[in-house]
Formats: structure tokens, sequence, C-alpha cells
């Protein structure tokens, strides 16, 4: 099952893919009616109510929580906040981790088209030239986000600590993190045309 | 025609036999003066074969014997003739019927021995005039039943009993006919408006070989408890079936001599549960079935040996289950259910099952094989969720492949009469290739497709639209082909209770499959794929929760050749991608229930919390389908060994190889993911692993809003359309990745992250899949 999340997450991100923006024109869009291909309309989130490994503290000050807690509000903030997910990612064998954490965040749409489609014209020529199948991602005119954010920092382990507590309570003393920078994304994103997605060898 | 009619009573038999004993009061009611009464005592009848010749072919039972359960005991018959009715009243005794061997003659196997426990009834109201008005008989108001009735079938010296069984027939309206069908003379049962009802209290499996006392052979009140599954059972079914129509019975198989079955069969207002610690209910279950050319049964031969052979070129089943239940019986409904499935010959694509004595070749002379051809044209299946509903459309699927049916016996618990050890005994290696404890069901190169057109979202005709991709997550394609290799063994009860346990290796090689695919067969594919998949002391159960499906432990190897855009064969390719999983204690739950009222865009339970925050609030009923998909990634604790990619069995790995030299595996640039493993992120106890990797998925059928395209900004389409609504979320505590290797062929592995950890993940996707606009 999580093969197709991979496959998923590989086709988009990680493949030698080539992405190209395209606006539409009225002829392309009338011809989409009633042909294969899917609308999407909703949202994708992470963690919009917290995670599943620290829930959230009655109180922001570290020395209350319990093992399983978790605030992920500024230090000194009156009130708690949920965590986001986390990366950590170790580049020498004994060495410290970068880390990407309380990543978070709603993004909301209406109209993510998904369909495949033979490109063989069009293009100011280039299109006969290509004539290849590519996978098209019709972008929705809006995106909303919504509570996003992210901190960016290093740590001297990937799993996250709690060094306000005993090792005996489930915390680390020792566990050290330094947020370089962190930032908050809220507002709307306007995104026209496709994204064709194609192999190229 | 004789021996056609012969087939006819033994095919029949299990009808004919579907009788019952009267009580006193219907007795009384048919003691006429005028009637005849017989009351039957004996030590019953024996026959060294009885055989069915057909076209130069022998069907034999061997060592065939009726006899009374209790010496001594005697059936009553009475008839009489009232009115203008010939009526009939039998109560038999309690029977045994035995056969030793079933055989085709000139094949040194055999299907296996058969004996049943049971009672016969009847009251049968004759008169004349058929449906036609000239000939034939009336059966209104006829009663048939077969109760108290359990069946022993023995493979190899184990037993597979279905215990408690009873079924009732109630004809009303019926008639019984000789009419002119297409072939010449038919014998046509009229079923009127009749009622068939019938249960199971439980199927076991007895893998004691042979009997406790030698030449003994145990009885329902004395069963055989050496087994310790002896008690356990798959579970219980129950049916009351309302059928109309008609069957027409013609003599001439598909070629020469054999018999021709034609279904009409109309089912109206029925009822199927199956019962483990909770239900799986139809309720409201209605439909046809019909087959215009009909069924044909022969017996042939060709190199392989003698088979009879089920044959039909046309046979249509549509269904419609109004109230479908999984689970609690007072739990939400899971919505209605219908499916259309079209049987159709096409050319060399056609449909038939040839029988064949024997089942795998380790399992001794016993047991039975199927060559089995299927192809099924421009089908459906429907699921309306609270008055929605949503078209799988042009379900397609053919092929052909050999399955065997054994009762089999491993050999890990010591060697025993009839275990198979086989030939690699490592019962937890991939390639163990020994039998396991329960009923096999082998398949051998079963080479079969099958693809969707797409949905329809609303009306039958509405345009296709895409949104099966969302159910690539359930690892169900949009299209698939494969070649199927491998064996499911399946034990009486489940994790609890009644239910069912497994092991199985499935081999899938030559496989397509569709991660995306429009209606002219373009898509992104996943080509040239093999799939070993290996589940040991899996189980399925259906608890008051709903379907529960435990893999047990679980490892696999995808082996994707080529990821390609466009056509499954000649598109562009991105390289191979292999995916390695090894998992303890995963599970897969369904039940009943979409997901509810929920927000999107916003956060909030409730409506006005979910405006509030900017977000619509969408209520999709009480109805739907809901699946938890639960996996537990174990570390491999082999090590990672320097400067090298590690090729043990059970490892979570993937791997992306591009630059191949002339599709050579191994000449290319690899990334590797290696030892990836889930774990539930304690830090005083760093090896727990429980909580696993999760997807949860609601499925349901619900209108959203839907931007216009045409327009600027977002013009809602009004109303708001309906589309098939996922709402997925993705939920782990902590995944842990060992290492992620660069392999380069000349410069071989080298490792770029010493480790990446991913914690505290709650990732949902709520979307719609409706037309494009």
């Amino acid at each position: 099952m999580i093969s197709k999340v991979w496959l998923a997450i590989s086709a988009l991100l990680a493949m030698p893919a080539f992405a190209e923006m395209q606006a539409l024109d009225d002829d392309t869009l009338s011809s989409m009616n009633g042909q294969g291909g899917v609308y999407l309309s909703g949202e994708f989130s992470i963690n919009k109510d917290g995670g599943v490994l620290w829930s959230k503290p009655v109180s922001n000050n570290p020395s209350t929580w319990t093992a399983s807690q978790r605030s992920c509000a500024n230090a000194g903030a009156t009130t708690p906040e949920n965590c986001g997910m986390r990366v950590a990612i170790r580049s020498e064998a004994d060495g410290g981790w970068y880390v990407l954490d309380n990543l978070k965040g709603v993004f909301s749409f209406e109209g993510l088209t998904l369909r495949t489609r033979t490109i063989n014209s069009g293009f100011n020529g280039d299109g006969a030239a290509f004539n290849q199948d590519v996978l098209e991602f019709g972008l929705p005119n809006e995106v909303k986000f919504k509570d996003g954010s992210f901190a960016f920092g290093v740590a001297n382990q990937g799993g996250w600590q709690n060094k306000s507590l005993s090792v005996a309570n489930g915390g680390n003393p020792s566990y050290q993190q330094t947020n370089i920078f962190s930032a908050k994304i809220d507002g709307t994103i306007r995104m026209q045309g496709n994204v064709l997605i194609f192999p190229q060898n | 025609m004789h021996r056609h009619l012969l087939l006819l009573l033994a095919v029949l038999s299990p009808l004919t036999q579907a009788m019952q004993a009267l009580d006193d009061q219907a007795l009384s009611s048919v003691s006429g003066r005028d009637g005849i009464s017989l009351q039957t005592t004996g030590a019953g009848w024996s026959a060294g074969s009885v055989d069915y010749k057909q076209d130069g072919q022998t069907l034999s039972l061997k060592g065939v014997s009726g006899t009374p359960q209790i010496a001594g005991s005697s059936s009553t018959t009475t008839l009489d003739v009232v009115g203008e009715q010939l009526q009939v009243q039998h109560s038999g005794s309690a029977q045994v019927l035995s056969v030793d061997n079933i055989e085709l003659a000139g094949s040194s196997k055999s299907f296996g021995a058969f004996r049943a426990f049971f009672t016969l009834g009847a009251s049968l109201k004759l008169s004349g005039g058929g449906a036609s008005g000239v000939s034939g008989f009336s059966l209104d108001d006829s009663q048939l039943s077969l109760s108290a009735a359990t069946f022993y079938y023995r493979d190899n010296g184990f037993d597979l009993i279905v215990k408690g069984l009873s079924f009732d027939t109630y004809l009303s309206n019926a008639y019984l006919d000789i009419v002119s069908g297409g072939s010449g003379q038919e014998i046509k049962l009229d079923l009127g408006t009749s009622r068939f009802v019938g249960s199971i209290a439980g199927i076991g499996l007895d893998l004691a070989h042979g009997d406790p006392t030698a030449g003994v052979a145990v009885t329902p009140g004395a069963p055989d408890l050496r087994d310790v599954d002896a008690q356990r059972s798959f579970g219980k079914l129950n049916m009351d079936l309302r059928l109309g129509g008609s069957i027409s019975i013609a003599g001439g198989g598909a070629s020469g001599e054999g018999l021709r079955i034609k279904p009409n069969i109309t089912i109206a207002n029925s009822l199927f549960q199956y019962q483990d610690e909770g239900v799986l209910r139809a309720e409201n279950f209605a439909g046809s079935l019909i087959s215009n050319s009909g069924l044909t049964v022969d017996l042939e031969q060709d190199g392989a040996g003698s088979y009879a052979k089920v044959a039909f070129q046309d046979l249509k089943f549509n269904a419609t289950l109004g109230g479908l239940i999984m689970g609690n019986p007072s739990n939400q409904k899971l919505g209605g259910l219908a499916v259309d499935l079209n049987f159709l010959d096409q050319g060399t694509r056609q449909n038939w099952l040839k029988l064949r004595p024997g089942g795998d070749p380790n399992s001794g002379q016993k047991g039975i094989s199927a060559d089995l051809s299927w192809n099924m044209v421009n089908s459906s299946l429907a699921l309306t969720d609270n008055g929605n509903t949503m078209w799988f459309s042009g379900l397609r699927t053919h092929g052909t492949g050999q399955f065997t049916f054994d009762l089999t016996k491993s050999c890990a618990a010591g060697v025993s009469t009839s275990c198979n050890a086989g030939t690699n005994s490592d019962i937890n290696s991939g390639g163990y290739n020994g039998h396991f404890d329960g009923m096999r069901l082998g398949f051998k190169n079963v080479v079969g497709s099958y693809s969707f057109d797409g949905l329809r979202v609303g009306t039958a005709d509405a345009p296709l639209q895409g949104g099966t991709e969302l159910l690539v997550l359930m690892e169900i394609f949009p299209a698939y082909d494969f070649t199927l290799n491998g064996q499911v063994t399946l034990r009486a009860g489940g994790a609890v209770g009644d239910g069912l346990r497994y092991n199985a290796d499935f081999y899938i090689t030559e496989a397509n499959a569709a991660i995306t695919v429009d209606e002219n067969g373009r898509g992104l594919w996943l080509s040239g794929s093999s799939y070993d998949m290996h589940y040991r002391e899996g189980s399925l159960d259906i608890s008051t929760n709903g379907v529960e499906l435990r893999k047990g432990t679980y490892w696999s190897k995808l082996d994707v050749n080529d990821v390609r855009w466009g056509d499954r064969q000649t598109g562009s390719s991105i390289g191979r991608l292999v995916l390695k999983r090894y998992e303890q204690g995963s599970t897969l739950a369904i039940n009943s229930g979409g997901a509810g009222a929920l927000c999107v865009g916003g956060s909030g339970g409730t409506s006005a919390a979910c405006v509030a925050s900017g977000g619509r609030w969408e209520d999709r009923g009480d109805e739907g389908i809901s699946v938890k998909l639960k996996n537990v990634f174990v570390r491999d604790g082999s090590g990672n060994p320097a400067n090298s990619v590690s090729n043990n069995e059970k490892r979570n790995q993937i791997i992306i190889e591009t630059g191949r030299v002339n599709g050579v595996n191994g000449t290319g640039s690899q990334l590797v993911v290696d030892n990836f493993h889930t774990s539930d992120g304690n830090p005083s106890n760093p090896n727990a692993n429980a909580y696993g990797f999760n997807v949860d998925l609601n499925l349901d059928v619900a209108p959203t809003k839907v931007c216009s395209k045409t327009a600027s900004g977002c013009t809602p389409v009004s109303p708001d359309p309906l589309g098939f609504a996922v709402n997925g979320r993705v939920h782990f505590k902590e995944v842990n990745i060992d290492r992620i290797q660069h392999v380069h062929p000349t410069g071989g592995a080298v490792t770029s992250m010493y480790g990446v950890k991913l914690q505290n993940a709650d990732i949902r996707a709520n979307l719609t899949a409706t037309p494009i606009n």
C-alpha cells in the first residue's frame, strides 16, 4: 500500500521529470468535457489538529509536560500550541541532525485536475516534435494556505526529547536543538495553467 | 435420454433430497380413507460402482451405499388423492449416503470421498396441467426439506466438514413442464414464487489423518476431536431466497451427449448472511440470473486426461443489495450495493471450467483441479450511499489458469501421514514449497487482466470520470494484467472465534498495473512488474467492528521494471522501482459508515466553528465505507553493511534505478532508501513498534463545491455536483530510515544520509473527484 504513496511522491518530486506551465485555451478547455481524468476538490493538510506522537499540554512550560506531551508555541508564549510533523536528517555517520520541525498547515483548493494527455501539436510547433504522453495536473485557480508553519534547525539527535524532564520521566537534559529560522504562512495563492510531467531520458 | 435423466437426478439430488420431516398435524390432515401408506424399513443398499457414461467418457462413483443412521428405523410415505391432486407425504428416517471414491475412468487420481448424514421430508401436491396448460404437473404448495445434515468431504485422509445444514424448499405456483426449447424438448421448472431457506451451522476441518479407530468412520454424534482445531469453524451461513422465473434442462451438451441447463431466475426480497462474531448481511437482496444459451455439462478428454466441463456462452447476473451490513447489525449500514456482471464468449476468450480428479501434484492422489477460463464484458459495480449512487463502470476481466483444491498438512510439527515438507522446508522463507495445515487453494499460471472504464456518479449515463486512482492506496488499480502463481491455505477459526486463518504465497509476474489510465489505455503504468508476497499466520474475521484482516508476518518484493508514461508497453520509462516490505502485526479493517460530517479547508468539529475558521462544512451522511490500513514495518536486524546494498529478503527497502544499460537491472545508477521501519517513538521503550504507519480512508458518494474552470476566480457550478469523496489520513508516530545510499555501477554504494527520522505525522487529504467541468 505504501508503495503507491512513495511512488506518487517520487513521481512528483524525485524523478528526472520536466515540469512546464501552460495556459489553457478555450479549445483545450472545451475538449476536456466528458473525458476521463479527474477533477479534485478539497484539502491537503499536515497536522491541522496536531500529531499522533505528542499531545498538546495544558501549559507552555516544558517542565510541566508529560513524556508524550509537547507544545510548539514560541518559548514564553502564554498558551500552548499543537505541534506539526518533524523530519530530521543526519548527513554524517556520527554527526548532528538537520531538523525541519513543526511542519503543518492546511492547503485547500477547488479544481485540481489530473489526466493523461498526448501532446503532438501546438506549443508553437514544438508539440509535433515532442509527440509524447504527459501527466497533466491542471492547477486550481486558487490555493488557500491556512495556519502553515515550519521551523528549520539543528539538533544533536534525530528524535525530539524534552530537555526539561529527567531521563526517568521520558526526557533528556542533554538534548539540544537550535532553531535557525521559522516561518508562518497564511493566505491565498493564484495558480493557473497546467503542470505537465513526463520522463526524459 | 435416459442417461441424461440419470445425470439430471444425480445433479439435482441435493434438491430432491431437500425434504423435511412432517409433523403430526400435517400427517393427520392427509390421512384419507383411500390413500396408501408405506412404511419402509431395511438395512439400506449398496453398489460397487455407479457409472455415468457420455461420449465415451465415464464418471464413476465407487463404493456407493445408503444406510439408515439407526438400524431398524423406518421411513413413512403416504399417497393420497385429494380433489384433483395427488398428495405424497414422505417422512424419512435419518440416512447416511457414502461414496468411497469419485473417479473419471482412465485417471489414476480421484476427486476424493464423500459422506452425507441427512433426514429427508416432503409434502408434494401434484396435479395435471403445467404452465402451458396441456402437459406437465403443477407442484403448487409442495414442500421439500433436508434437515440435520452433515457432509464430509475427504481428501488424502483429511476431512472438510459442513455441519448442521438444513435446506427447505417451499414451492408456490410452481410447474414442471415439457416444452420445446431451442435444441429440442426441455424439462422446464417454473418456479412461480418459491422460497428456499437454508442454513449452515459451521464449516470445519479435521486434519487428523484418517479415523480415530481405523476402519470406523466418524459420525456427527461421535466426531473426531484429535485435531486441535476440530471444533473451530469458518462461520455460519443463512439464506432466505425468494426465487421466480424458471430453470430449463435439456439433453445434449456443448458437443454430443451431455446436459444443458438454462437458468432464467429472478431473485426478490431475499436475505443472505454470514456470521462470525459480527455479521456480513445483505438485506433486501434482489436480482436475476439468466443464461440464454444455457450452462452445458459434458465429459471430455484431452492430452491431460478426462475432465468434466461446465461451460456457458453467456451468463448475466445482476443483483442489488438494498442494505448491506458489515459488523454490528445495529450499526450504520454500508448503503446499497449493486452488481451487474455479464459473462460472454468472445472468440478465444471463453467461459468454462474443466474439473479434473487430483489436486496439487504434491498432495497425493486425491483432490480437485480446475482449468478455468473466464471473460466478463462491460459489467459494473454500483455503490449507493445516502441515496447517491456511483458506478464503477465498464468493468472487464478475462483470463485462464489452473486452480487446485486440496486438504493438506505441513510437516512443521513433525512428520505425519500425508504431510508435505517440500524440498525447501524452511516455512519462514519465501522459497518454502511444502504445504501448510488446512484447505489449500493453489494457483498455477493464472493469466488474467481487469480494467475499469472509470466512474460515473449520480446517474448510470453520467460522463465518465477518473477517481479510481484514489483506490490505489488499497492496491486496487484502475487496470491490471498479471500472471499469478502460488497458494493460500485456510484453517477454520479466526483470531477470535469463528473466521479463518491463512498462510499464503503469491508470485505475480509479467504484471502491468495502472496508477492512472484514461479511456484509451494511456496513463501512468507500473510495467513489467513482479510481485512476490508472503503471509504467515494471518487471519480474517468479521467482528462487530467490521472486516478485520490481520496480515500476520508479511514480507514482499515489488519489482517494477519500468514506470512508464503513456502506453503500458511502449511508453517512455523513468526507470526501475523496487519496493521490499517486511511487516509484523499489520492489519486491514473495513467497516461501514463513511466520513460523516467534516470540515474542508478549515478546522472545527461543528458547522459554525468550521465556517468561522474559513472552512466549508460537508455532511456526507451516515452511510459509506471506511478502510483502515495499518502497516507495522519491522527493522531488519541483520545490519547495514557499509559500501553494499543489503539484499536480505525480509527488509524494508526502496530502490530507484535509472540509466540501465540495455535495460539490464543493476547496470544503472541506484538510489536506495534502506531499512526503513516504524516505531512508537517512546523514549523509555525504543523498541516499541505497535502503532505503525496508518492509512485511514473514508469513501463516500457526496456533493461538493466545484469551480467552473472557464470563469475567472471561482464561479461555483450549481448545484454542487456529486463526486467520489475520499477522505484520507496518513498518520504515524515515528518512521526511521537507517540510511540512504547511492549506487554507481562501477563506483559501488556510498551512503549519503546516515539516518532520517520522521515524527508526529497526521497528514490528511480530503478530496472529492468529479468529472472535469
